[in-house]
């Protein structure tokens, strides 16, 4: 007869540290490629508990690479090298792991890339847990971030602002140890975005949430980061305290950002 | 609710430019019609005396003006009257209700195998793009499409009927005959729908929401059937209808090829012994059914989308 182990005291693939390590999040020698092409180069950082990281870098430095491969997926870039501590967790990413780790949740950049726009909210609402079998009550959390009831409305009939504080929301919900924000300003209006992200702020700090933010805007992310780092053609080339940064960049190219970032800001106030 | 008043208006323009349009064309036609529609009532004889042409043109008003002719005709029609034949002097529209079963059939099974088979090979295809999977299909549609739907018939003839023998080459009645016709059409809807719906799956899987839900741990199942077919079936439906239209006008070509006994076969004998009354009463219901189906697909289109039906505009890229 053949005994099949239940599945959950199968051994866990992935090694449990000793809890010395403070760092809630570290990426030690990551690298990623598509295909021959490397995409993510030697790439290394930490997270601290309560830390907000913001990971700033223009168009094709690796930054929604970084990010998607932080939560799991193997497209389109394919992990190679290095390894990945989340909680305690040892995960290299050359094993080939993938889905997304419990304690990290991901705030996509608009209600476009975050909303099915042919379905009901409480439908995709409900659609996060039905594969978890259990339901969290929407009303505690949409009250807390000042959402009406959805009824059987459908996304488009919620402000954009709305909707981004339900993306929120569905991150919230699973009560995250590692928030990720992708670009919150690249497609929404920047009123919404600052409501959204002001919102963040306060619940990362009375939930002591941390908070990676990617972002291409120096000064977006120098407004709400206590940690900068910036990546250049998927290599990182400055990386420290946001002071830090910001009064003494090392890189030519972080220097370049700094000294351009008020003419940034003077761009989006005339916006 | 207006823009249905504004559809029902729409038909009755178009019926009523697609009846002159017709009416003209077969009323400045060379040829005797007299001559002609004396030919299909007295079939095998040769040489009519004049006597007889003359009572034939005096009977049907033939030698009336054009606007006469077309007015008799259109009233007679808003009084329900679609007229007798020319050759069989009997109703047009109980001959016409007595073959609109046999087409009906035939484009209906058509649509579900050809639909379905579409579908499937669609599904199969956008699994991998690019892959050898995809390649085939993008193959057996592209030759679908290329081949003319008669020829394909008399291979399909050829091979099943004559040398394997295993259903019947033409004629109308069991389920048999209905094979061969169906598979001919079928096969050529599906060659036109298969690369339509892989490219509005694509296209579906291409919008930024995706990526998300794989993000979130939604299995790439779920997202197929939950999310990707509905955005898929938006455009998909006005194809479908189109389709649909294009079918009735296949069938036509495919029962004159198996010789049934349908609205192809009365089109076809209609027209070659100038029967003007049944073929009006043809062109119209094609006509008719090609409006009324756009309209319905319209209608169910905008129904499934809920930012069309509640006023709302649409956000992103509508194909």
């Amino acid at each position: 007869m053949r005994f099949t182990r239940p599945r959950h005291i199968l051994p866990r693939p992935s090694l449990t540290l000793p809890t010395k390590e403070t760092a809630l999040l570290s990426i030690d020698a990551m690298s990623a490629a598509i295909g021959q092409q490397g995409i993510l180069h030697d790439i290394s950082f930490t997270v601290d508990r309560g830390d907000w990281l913001g990971i700033v870098g223009g168009s094709g430095a690796g930054k929604s690479t970084l990010l998607k491969a932080i939560l799991g997926a193997r497209r389109p870039a394919r992990p190679q090298a290095g390894s990945m501590i989340f909680d305690g967790v040892l995960r290299p990413f050359a094993k080939g792991w993938s889905g997304r780790p419990k304690g990290i949740a991901y705030v996509p950049q608009s209600p476009t890339h975050g909303l099915d726009p042919l379905r009901r909210i409480k439908w995709q609402w409900t659609q996060l847990f039905r594969c978890k079998c259990c339901v969290a009550d929407y009303k505690p959390i949409f009250t807390a971030l000042g959402l009406p009831d959805p009824e059987m409305h459908f996304p488009h009939e919620w402000s954009l602002g709305m909707q981004q504080r339900l993306l929120l929301a569905m991150a919230l919900v699973e009560e995250p140890k590692l928030l990720i924000l992708d670009e919150p300003t690249s497609a929404l209006d920047t009123v919404i975005a600052a409501q959204v992200l002001t919102e963040v702020e306060r619940i990362a700090r009375d939930k002591s949430i941390a908070v990676l933010m990617v972002t291409h805007d120096l000064a977006l992310a120098a407004r709400f980061s206590n940690q900068i780092t910036i990546m250049e053609q998927g290599r990182i080339v400055e990386s420290g305290p946001t002071d830090t940064v910001l009064n003494r960049p090392q890189h030519p190219y972080a220097r370049d950002l700094v000294a351009h970032r008020a003419w940034q800001r003077a761009e989006t106030a005339n916006a | 609710m207006s823009s249905i008043l504004k559809r029902v208006l729409g038909l009755v323009v178009v019926l009523l430019g697609i009846s002159l349009i017709t009416f003209t064309v077969s009323h400045f036609a060379p040829g005797d019609k007299a001559m002609a529609i004396a030919h299909a009532r007295y079939p095998g004889e040769q040489g009519f005396a004049p006597e007889i042409l003359q009572s034939i043109r005096d009977e049907l008003h033939l030698e009336a003006s054009f606007w006469e002719q077309y007015l008799r005709w259109l009233g007679a029609v808003l009084q329900g009257d679609f007229g007798v034949s020319y050759n069989t002097q009997s109703s047009v529209w109980s001959t016409f209700v007595g073959s609109i079963g046999e087409t009906v059939t035939l484009s209906l099974t058509a649509l579900v195998f050809g639909l379905a088979g579409a579908f499937a090979l669609a599904a199969l295809a956008v699994r991998r793009p690019g892959s050898l999977v995809d390649r085939l299909a993008i193959i057996v549609a592209s030759i679908g499409s290329a081949m003319p739907i008669y020829w394909l018939s008399l291979l399909l003839i050829l091979v099943f009927a004559v040398h394997l023998d295993w259903v019947p080459a033409y004629g109308t009645g069991t389920l048999a005959h209905l094979v061969l016709p169906t598979l001919a059409l079928a096969f050529w809807l599906m060659a036109s729908q298969t690369r339509l719906l892989r490219s509005f799956i694509l296209d579906a899987y291409d919008q930024p929401f995706i990526e998300t839900l794989r993000l979130r741990g939604i299995s790439e199942a779920e997202i197929f059937f939950r999310h990707v077919l509905r955005h898929a079936m938006l455009p998909a439906l006005t194809m479908i209808g189109l389709d649909f239209a294009l079918l009735l006008e296949g069938a036509v070509i495919v029962e004159i090829l198996f010789a049934r006994s349908g609205l192809g076969a009365l089109l076809a004998t209609s027209v070659l012994s100038r029967d003007l009354p049944m073929v009006m009463l043809l062109v119209m219901f094609f006509a008719t059914t090609y409006v009324v189906i756009n309209t319905l697909i319209d209608i169910v289109q905008m129904a499934s989308d809920p930012r069309q039906r509640q006023g709302g505009q649409p956000t992103e890229k509508s194909i």
